[in-house]
């Protein structure tokens, strides 16, 4: 932990307290794990405790040997858990509300009554908002990271984009992450013999399929997931003069170049017809596909098909 | 010079451990780390300092005065908690939502949230910590770490109610600098944004973080309040889809049906209102106001999103859908 100040240092040492009040062994992993910290750190602040008490006569009985903590009599004081402040409060729940934990849920309620007396819940989720996917992917995110913690296989049901009927399929969950706004499932499918990116909220049922695996040694990259565009065949797109949201955030891996009239000429990368007719065809006639000609008649089709379905 | 984190943790004891208020000069005296030739109105300084420390971390003292003497005491009520429950699914959202967040560069309050997990898991009793949580996070990816310091400062200047003043450039690349009373941050797409009042504009707007720089907080009187709290702003008002910029309101019917059912919610982004059917479909009546804008997001997220009102919206979907066959004809 670089360039902590005194104050910040002060505040560990006090929360890492409560943490002691029962005497004998602690494991340093576990005393880490609640502190959101690494074992170093925690037995540097273990080594600070042991010279600080109410007067020289009455220290925090605690040393560290090897990967434990030994509390070795009772705390001077200061032995009961303190009261989230309002900071503390915002940033927990900041934190649950990007895993899509609703700000009205029990869970949430029940935590603000740890917090300080000063503190309005419901105030602080009217200013604050950290929430990759509203609409509560609580249930999912939940449900996924146990299977995955104890290395359970997924039974999961799961529409891609573009797909009219939710499939169910089983696999092995390696891990969740969150990237430009939305949840996704990292997984192994056994079916596929293949690891695959589910995004969380196109997925309507988790259950426990049965199974257990090991993960592999090593991810790849959480970010790696997405098929690298240059690795993609390309559309050229050609869009109307004034079109919005021209970015590589919209259209990823894409080149844009602009002409003298004003128009914008893309290289769009894509791995499947699906996607790039969905998003050409949404722009209504602002955007169009110059080639491949897969590309063109797959909007053609998609546009015919949403004619038919008004 | 003794350590004054150690000073921070030895006063902490002392003021819980006493039985009786005691004064700043039993303090003084008693508590390791002060200087003992330290002369008074230094001594007073630094006792200030520290208990703003104390109650940065939660701990809150009780002033007692008898006559022009002042003693302290812990507010026990108002500093210690009480034990909480979870169920087995909340500890686990609660470790994965921690343990995503400390590690994401681009989440605002790392710290905070550090001591948060530590006395939550304290009050909570055991943590399972028998694997590493797969789970990693970033909630905004342009310059991550920036993002997540201009919102830290954000988040404090709208708590403490000060004035923020920063350069920005819009989206049409124009530069300005701007004055404004932040009122509320959200994350986004990837994105953090400010929603706050524009004191030259004379309205409110919508910032995203990653196009300001040279972000300042008003540093004058910091504990006194630059703007009045505004009841009834709630940033979910703000946290608006594309097919909702612009002056025209008006409200506009939706239903998700088949796999997009189970994800109304998630698309809806906590706008309008949302009601199951009979059939399992759901209907959205939300505030729009473009049409156009509006038909290309629901083709855009389909299939399965129907637009029913209003006529024009139905209208321009299927006009712009003829074009685009015409165009690819």
């Amino acid at each position: 932990m670089a360039r902590t100040t005194p104050t910040e240092r002060a505040r560990r040492l006090l929360a890492l307290l409560p943490h002691l009040r029962e005497q004998g062994t602690h494991s340093l992993a576990r005393l880490a794990e609640a502190l959101g910290t690494d074992e170093a750190s925690v037995a540097a602040d273990l080594g600070t405790l042991s010279v600080c008490g109410v007067d020289d006569w009455d220290l925090v009985a605690v040393y560290v040997e090897d990967d434990e903590a030994v509390v070795f009599g009772e705390l001077p004081a200061l032995d009961r858990p303190v009261r989230l402040t309002a900071a503390e409060a915002r940033a927990l729940l900041a934190a649950l509300d990007a895993c899509g934990v609703d700000p009205d849920s029990p869970l949430v309620e029940r935590i603000g009554t740890l917090a300080s007396g000063a503190l309005d819940a419901a105030s602080l989720s009217r200013t604050v908002r950290a929430a990759i996917a509203p609409g509560g992917l609580a249930h999912t995110h939940a449900a996924l990271s146990a299977l995955a913690c104890a290395g359970h296989t997924a039974r999961i049901t799961y529409a891609s984009r573009g797909d009219d009927v939710a499939t169910e399929r089983v696999v092995e969950p390696w891990r969740l992450f969150a990237s430009r706004g939305a949840w996704y499932l990292q997984a192994w499918s056994p079916e596929a013999e293949a690891d695959r990116t589910y995004r969380l909220d196109r997925i309507t049922a988790v259950e426990p399929a049965g199974g257990t695996f090991t993960p592999p040694q090593g991810l790849p990259a959480a970010t790696d997931a997405a098929p690298d565009p240059a690795t993609l065949p390309r559309a050229v797109i050609v869009f109307a003069h004034d079109a919005p949201d021209l970015t590589a955030r919209e259209w990823p891996g894409a080149t844009f170049e602009r002409r003298a009239d004003g128009t914008v000429v893309a290289a769009v990368p894509f791995a499947g017809t699906a996607w790039i007719a969905r998003m050409v065809a949404s722009r209504l006639g602002d955007a169009v596909v110059t080639g491949p000609a897969e590309v063109r008649s797959a909007v053609v089709r998609l546009a015919l098909d949403e004619i038919a379905g008004l | 010079m003794p350590d004054p984190a150690e000073r921070l943790v030895n006063l902490a004891l002392f003021l819980a451990a006493a039985r009786e208020p005691v004064s700043a000069a039993q303090i003084q005296a008693q508590v390791a780390g002060y200087p003992v030739s330290q002369a008074e109105s230094a001594f007073l300084r630094m006792f200030e300092r520290d208990k703003e420390d104390l109650l940065s971390a939660g701990l809150v003292l009780d002033v007692v005065r008898s006559g022009d003497t002042e003693r302290y005491r812990l507010d026990r009520e108002a500093t210690f908690a009480g034990e909480l429950a979870l169920e087995p699914d909340e500890a686990m959202l609660v470790r994965t939502a921690a343990s995503a967040m400390l590690t994401d560069p681009s989440f605002p309050f790392v710290e905070d949230l550090r001591m948060a997990l530590a006395k939550l898991t304290a009050a909570a009793g055991t943590c399972d910590a028998s694997a590493p949580t797969p789970v990693v996070s970033l909630l905004a990816d342009e310059a991550p770490a920036v993002q997540a310091e201009s919102v830290a400062a954000l988040a404090r200047a709208l708590s403490a109610r000060k004035i923020v003043a920063f350069e920005y450039t819009n989206l049409e690349g124009r530069h300005a600098a701007r004055r404004v009373e932040p009122l509320g941050v959200f994350a986004r797409d990837g994105r953090w944004y400010l929603v706050g009042y524009d004191t030259d504009a004379a309205g409110m707007r919508v910032f995203a973080v990653a196009r300001m720089t040279d972000l300042e907080i008003n540093a004058i009187k910091p504990k006194s309040p630059d703007f009045d709290a505004r009841e009834g702003f709630d940033i979910r008002e703000w946290m608006v889809l594309p097919f909702q910029w612009g002056p025209d309101r008006f409200t506009a019917l939706l239903r998700f049906s088949g796999p997009l059912a189970g994800r109304a919610g998630g698309l809806a982004g906590a706008q309008g209102v949302l009601e199951v059917g009979a059939d399992g479909t759901v209907l959205w009546r939300v505030g729009a106001a473009e049409s156009r804008s509006l038909a290309g997001w629901a083709l855009a997220n389909g299939p399965g999103i129907e637009v029913l009102e209003p006529a024009e919206a139905r209208e321009a979907l299927s006009a712009g859908l003829r074009e685009v066959v015409a165009a690819h004809g």
